[in-house]
């Protein structure tokens, strides 16, 4: 489904972090979101997520205006959410965990089942029972990974998924996601400093710079363009 | 004598071996970097060479001297400092703040000087400050001083647990993921500002995923897989290992 | 004027022991339901040794208990060195029902549930301190005396320290500070300030029991640091005044006394919802 941000303005207390971001990603689209530390990009995911109310502007997602609905009825709608930082209940198990989403948001016909998640990540099979408090630092982030994308998600926003993985898991999970995006026309944003990584799975680059948008287009303008003077 | 020496460590927890029989050397005036999958016990291993976390079996020795038994604290006085890869910082106390708690042997610092002295603690105080701030400049955080840790950009963030590290006077610093998540531009401060370590006789222990940083600071590189060293060797010996590819980077380096 | 000096005196008391808990509570983070706890001791130890057969100067005695406490918060908080944030809640929680079933059952030591009566009057100088006006003269430099060290604790590179400490005690340990010498250190010097105060009220009110040093005490006093506001100095002293002089503002109001009781249980309980959801910081402090 399409999710289409328009003139999006949010911030915190007196602090105005974005001023009139607008873009749109389409059905089967991947939008890689880039900037440096401090560019807005956490809190337009954010946004998008009814974490923090836009201050103005209107976020659409397909056919329904999202203004007014929380974050619950955002998940319901299809859109997942993986938080900056380890989301993940670090006193459960590895399959509690995975219990607690998967009762919520898979079922018959999941785009991406429990199994998947296994496939994908083999080393959270080996350590089912483990405290997810207990895993290393990495394999939290893959748990985090795997409790955002089960389920039947219409649109991923990925904040920083790479963190703290090995390169080549890296690599798997970027594919996964956009085998998913172009088999169900799932929408994607994916916040990334691994810029390489991101660009090579992105179907369109967005850059940002103290809140606003300095950039739109194809990676390969992205890539001949002058707006790396923001990183 | 090897500057670090980590031998025949096995750590477990439950039935899970974090470290198998784990041994390797690290020299003087290098960046070593440890490399590996996800799990393979690189925190672990900086766990138990800061003492936080004990050997069942095996022995780590810094400069001939054997570090098993000792605090956190007595390590630190040894000349070992580690970072965290959720960076740890006290989030209510400002960049110079954080700075200042790593800097070891203030007056004030207990009950007694600051109660009993508190003219000669103001006094001392000063000097501290502006070492501290010399640090900041050191990282490039002196702009930031007087800025709350929670108003820090990530990137600033990660500078400033470097600033920590050094405050603390350590030699041998532990770094766990030092530019993980962070942007091009911060990923160059942070680059430049371990080779400029380096160049000041610190020794570093680095944990880090992002190859290409890896490829523009390591001296040696260690690979850690399973919980034992796999390999050791130049940054191109490594990443040409075709064993290691198939673990460990993939196809795109 | 009496009674107004009583206020004062009993005000300058609990913000002894408002310095006491905020340092504890506030700054280190060791969330104690027991300062009543070790304030009563401070208060039956004064008791004892100025009521024995040879009496001891109240000064002296006072050392003692200030010294006897400063050993025993340290002690009733060692277990926070080893269980962490609401887990100690519950052991302090436990240590402030043992103390209170001490002071209740302990006769010789404490006349139990009777209490003690007739504890003298500090002397000053040879003069016998009867009034409140001459009590003031020496509880006031006693609170002067708190305030100052609270003050140098707060803005030196210890008091830097015990904050970090309460963020984050790893991270701490990990720049090589000891976390266990500035936790003591903090716990001997609330306990030191919970003893004198102690010690202070007893002679002030020549009669003392087990209602002063119980659980509702131990919450009133947590409930002055929060109205006051955690952290700060300024919070310190204004908060036991405010929650002292309630009950008194409370029976201005012309209510039946069968009604009266209840009723200011019901407005404290109200004010103190209203600050944790209104201003958690308190009136001039921080966030706990």
């Amino acid at each position: 489904m399409e999710l289409r941000l328009d003139n999006i303005s949010a911030g915190y207390g007196s602090k105005t972090v974005l001023s009139n971001v607008s873009f749109t990603v389409r059905p089967g689209e991947i939008l890689a979101l880039l900037g440096h530390n401090g560019a807005g990009k956490t809190t337009t995911m954010k946004t998008v997520m009814g974490l923090i109310p836009a201050r103005s502007g209107s976020i659409s997602f397909g056919a329904r205006k999202l203004d007014g609905a929380d974050t619950a009825a955002r998940i319901g709608m299809g859109l997942r959410l993986l938080p900056e930082g380890r989301g993940i209940f670090p006193a459960l198990s590895v399959t509690e965990n995975i219990e607690v989403v998967a009762a919520v948001n898979c079922g018959p016909g999941s785009t991406f089942g429990v199994d998947d998640l296994y496939r994908l990540f083999p080393v959270l099979d080996e350590r089912r029972h483990q405290r997810a408090g207990h895993l290393s630092g990495g394999q939290q982030q893959m748990l985090a990974m795997g409790l955002a994308i089960i389920g039947t998600p219409h649109c991923l926003l990925l904040d920083e998924p790479s963190i703290g993985l090995q390169p080549n898991l890296v690599e798997r999970l970027f594919d996964q996601v956009r085998t998913i995006c172009k088999s169900k026309a799932m929408t994607a944003i994916l916040v990334e400093q691994n810029v390489a990584e991101a660009i090579r799975i992105a179907d369109r680059v967005v850059i940002m710079n103290s809140g606003q948008i300095v950039f739109d287009g194809l990676p390969d303008e992205a890539k001949a363009s002058n707006v790396w003077q923001y990183f | 004598m090897s500057y670090l020496e980590v031998s025949a460590v096995n750590v477990s927890f439950g039935g899970l071996r974090a470290l198998n029989d784990c041994n390797f050397t690290i020299e003087a005036g290098k960046i070593t970097c440890l490399v590996g999958p996800n799990g393979a016990g690189k925190t672990t291993i900086f766990n138990v060479i800061t003492g936080f976390l004990r050997a069942d079996t095996g022995a780590v020795s810094f400069r001939g001297e054997k570090l098993a038994g000792l605090s956190p604290q007595e390590i630190v006085d040894l000349g070992i400092a580690r970072s965290f890869q959720n960076l740890r910082l006290f989030s209510q106390l400002t960049a110079l703040d954080n700075v200042l708690i790593g800097i070891r042997g203030q007056f004030g610092e207990t009950i007694f000087g600051a109660v009993l002295r508190p003219f000669h603690t103001v006094k001392t105080q000063r000097a501290e400050r502006a070492r501290a701030m010399e640090i900041l400049e050191h990282v490039g955080l002196a702009a930031k001083a007087g800025t709350f840790v929670r108003n820090l950009s990530y990137g600033e963030q990660k500078l400033l647990t470097v600033a920590r590290l050094l405050a603390t006077g350590a030699d041998l610093l532990l770094l766990d993921e030092p530019a993980s998540g962070m942007s091009a531009d911060a990923l160059e401060e942070i680059i430049a500002l371990l080779k400029r370590l380096k160049g000041e006789n610190k020794t570093l222990l680095v944990v880090e995923h992002n190859t290409r940083v890896v490829q523009r600071i390591a001296d040696t590189v260690l690979f850690l897989h399973q919980g034992h060293l796999m390999a050791e060797g130049s940054v191109e010996e490594i990443t040409s290992n075709p064993a290691l590819t198939e673990i460990y980077f993939g196809g795109t380096i | 004027m009496d009674f107004a000096f009583s206020y004062i005196v009993l005000a300058l008391i609990y913000i002894l022991l408002g310095l006491s808990t905020n340092l504890l509570v506030g700054i280190v983070g060791i969330f104690s339901l027991s300062q009543a706890a070790v304030f009563g001791v401070g208060a039956y130890i004064v008791a004892n040794l100025t009521m024995m057969s040879a009496p001891l100067p109240f000064f002296v005695a006072l050392a003692v208990a200030g010294l006897a406490c400063l050993v025993l918060n340290i002690l009733s908080t060692l277990p926070s060195l080893r269980v962490s944030g609401h887990y100690f809640v519950v052991t302090s929680f436990g240590i402030q029902l043992l103390a209170s079933a001490i002071f209740e059952n302990w006769t010789a030591g404490t006349g139990g549930q009777n209490g003690m009566p007739g504890i003298p009057a500090p002397s000053l100088f040879g003069a016998e301190l009867y009034t409140p006006l001459a009590f003031v003269s020496i509880v006031l430099p006693a609170v002067a005396l708190g305030c100052l060290v609270f003050w140098l604790v707060l803005r030196s590179p210890f008091g830097r320290l015990l904050r970090a400490i309460r963020e984050d005690e790893l991270a701490v340990a990990s720049v090589g500070k000891q976390v266990l010498a500035a936790k003591v250190a903090a716990a001997a010097l609330a306990g030191a300030f919970a003893g004198v105060a102690g010690g202070l009220f007893a002679a002030f009110m020549s009669f003392i029991d087990p209602t002063s040093f119980n659980l509702d005490a131990s919450v009133l006093l947590l409930s002055m640091v929060v109205i006051g506001g955690a952290r700060t100095l300024l919070g310190s002293i204004v908060g036991p005044p405010i929650v002292l002089a309630l009950p008194q503002i409370i029976t201005l109001i012309d209510l039946p006394t069968t009604v009266a009781a209840p009723m200011r249980q019901l407005v404290y309980g109200v004010i103190l919802i209203a600050f944790m959801l209104f201003r958690s910081q308190g009136l001039f402090g921080e966030r706990l």
